[in-house]
């Protein structure tokens, strides 16, 4: 088998890695900063695996397919366990075959678990209709469920906050702040639906938008509650407009649904940098489990 | 510069780029710099709904819905909430929603725990596991000892100072959700919005901006988001841990990914502009 230079490459990075590992764990057990029992071994096999895991990222490999197949093993194995002695054994077996003096076996425990069964009954090509009972009484006991308390949850309340008064009791200056705000984003409306939108230009939307922007911040830093009602009523209705297909989006439907657009962006452009400072942490905690608990320079 | 050394730019192989960013990771962990951390008032919420709980000698139920995944997140913020209500004397109620967390939630309780010499079942309880998400919720609104008869060591409730008293969770005075995925959502909607006690949530930083319209209506009162959220309140409490030391290269590595971003697109708008240079002359 005549190897290419670039799978040389590969394989002499892969056995360093590999040599660099079982070096590091040698030495870390000689020189005694690693005790050489359960814990020891533990951490010495968690930093293997993490620094295997993290080998996908230069290439796939055969250390990376290993550790993959052992999370995947273990964390089966492993939640297989809990549910037998939380679910199974705490609430099936044990109300009914050992019930607690006194009590009498909690024998309506086998609907549910006759449901159960049926359900698993799914696998089988012959007699598989037969959990179409168990999905239904599933699907209608959640909608029954969910249904209403979601929509209490997710759109009364939140509706509710949304038609709070626009204007809020404050000084006179705040009020004008405020009022300047909503005048601001009206004459932006009227200025795209009659001129902005036909000269395409974006320097001279960014230069109409500034004193909107100008307003924002001055509120937001200056602590006028009202600024915070006026962006959630304007983004509330412009996202909505965005998302209504059954009108044209022309003029001033047009003007809206692009504003619309602009706090969609600023949306997701929050929960982007919100996913990235979650992913670096993992990796910050990883480093930190290999910089203190493994190597032990700190 | 040639659009060809552009392109190269461009195209570079991303593996340069993890190399980088794990160098940048790495070198800021050792860096001597005193960072400042402001907590955010979602955090600070939080913060003071405990003080109250404190005042009045109550109970809180934090419900660690987290797994092994979201551990490097979860866990420092749990671990602060825990070390908090210890250190102020608040009971405290353990559970956890998702099967792969019982562990974890055992783990740091307990170590929590012993930092301030809380007695199990006294002071504190671990309930574990249970199926159900919305509907154990609901379960626990209705009749707590229905949902959990036994703490996760087989010990009847009934029989823990801790939680002998508590018949459903309108008993508990403040109820925190760490939670990995839509756990916390189901506390809000089956559990707060039905029994109306405070509630309060602790989520990745990839959940926190879900959080946010349910703060302003009040419906979440205290949320903390991340790492960054464990480190605030972690300064709140005075105790810098896990979440403090992370800070540094977390910090570091967003300023790295920054100057990606402002460097990718400088590159790409100078080859707009060599691009239309290009095909301007060749129209000549």
């Amino acid at each position: 088998m005549v190897l290419k230079s670039e799978e040389i490459k590969d394989l002499i990075l892969f056995l360093l890695l590999v040599a660099l590992l079982v070096g590091t764990n040698i030495y870390l057990f000689a020189s005694g900063k690693l005790e050489f029992n359960w814990e020891g071994i533990g951490i010495m096999l968690a930093a293997g695996i993490t620094v295997s895991m993290y080998s996908f990222l230069y290439k796939d490999n055969v250390l990376f397919k290993t550790v993959e197949h052992l999370y995947v093993g273990v964390a089966a194995g492993y939640v297989l366990s809990v549910y037998w002695f939380a679910i199974f054994y705490a609430d099936l077996i044990e109300p009914l075959f050992f019930p607690p003096p006194g009590e009498s076996p909690a024998w309506y425990r086998l609907m549910p678990m006759l449901l159960g069964i049926i359900l698993l009954m799914r696998v089988s090509k012959r007699i598989g209709w037969i959990s179409r009972i168990s999905f239904a009484f599933i699907m209608g006991f959640y909608s029954g469920i969910a249904i209403p308390n979601y929509i209490q949850t997710m759109i009364v309340q939140q509706l509710h906050y949304t038609v709070r008064p626009l204007f809020s009791a404050g000084t006179p200056f705040e009020m004008g702040i405020q009022i300047a705000f909503l005048a601001v984003i009206i004459i932006y409306v009227i200025l795209d639906w009659l001129w902005l939108s036909a000269l395409n230009k974006a320097w001279v939307n960014a230069l109409v938008l500034l004193p909107f922007f100008a307003l924002l911040l001055f509120g937001i830093y200056g602590g006028i509650a009202g600024i915070n009602q006026i962006m959630v009523l304007v983004g509330v209705l412009s996202v909505l407009v965005y998302f209504f297909f059954s009108v044209e989006h022309k003029g001033v439907i047009a003007t809206t649904s692009k504003m619309g657009i602009y706090f969609l962006m600023v949306s997701f452009g929050a929960s982007f940098g919100y996913t990235i400072m979650a992913r670096m942490s993992l990796l910050v905690e990883r480093l930190e489990f290999l910089i203190r608990e493994w190597l032990q320079l700190t | 510069m040639q659009r060809e050394t552009l392109a190269k730019i461009l195209n570079l192989d991303r593996r340069w780029i993890f190399l980088m960013v794990l160098i940048c990771a790495i070198g800021a962990r050792f860096v001597d710099i005193d960072m400042q951390i402001f907590p955010k008032k979602t955090v600070k919420a939080m913060y003071d709904s405990i003080e109250e709980v404190a005042k009045n000698k109550g109970t809180v139920l934090l419900s660690m819905d987290y797994d092994p995944a979201a551990k490097p997140e979860l866990e420092p913020m749990s671990r602060a909430i825990l070390r908090h209500c210890f250190s102020k004397g608040v009971k405290v109620i353990g559970m956890t929603h998702n099967p792969h967390g019982q562990r974890l939630a055992q783990t740091v309780l307990e170590s929590s725990a012993a930092e301030f010499d809380a007695k199990y079942g006294e002071d504190f309880a671990l309930l574990g596991y249970k199926a159900g998400g919305g509907t154990l919720v609901i379960n626990m609104g209705q009749d707590f000892r229905d949902a959990f008869a036994k703490d996760f060591a087989n010990t009847d409730i009934r029989s823990l100072p801790v939680a002998k008293d508590i018949t459903s969770l309108t008993d508990i005075d403040y109820v925190i959700s760490v939670a990995s995925s839509g756990y916390w959502e189901a506390w809000m909607i089956y559990g707060h919005d039905r029994y109306h006690f405070k509630f309060g949530t602790g989520v990745t930083g990839v959940i926190a901006p879900d959080v946010f319209p349910f703060i302003q209506t009040g419906q979440v009162t205290g949320l903390i988001g991340g790492l960054a959220g464990a480190a605030e309140y972690e300064t709140l409490i005075g105790k810098p841990g896990i979440a403090t030391i992370g800070m540094k290269p977390q910090s570091a590595v967003h300023v790295l990914l920054v100057l990606f971003v402002l460097f990718g697109n400088f590159i790409f708008f100078w080859d707009m502009i060599l691009k239309r240079r290009q095909e301007k002359a060749w129209k000549r």
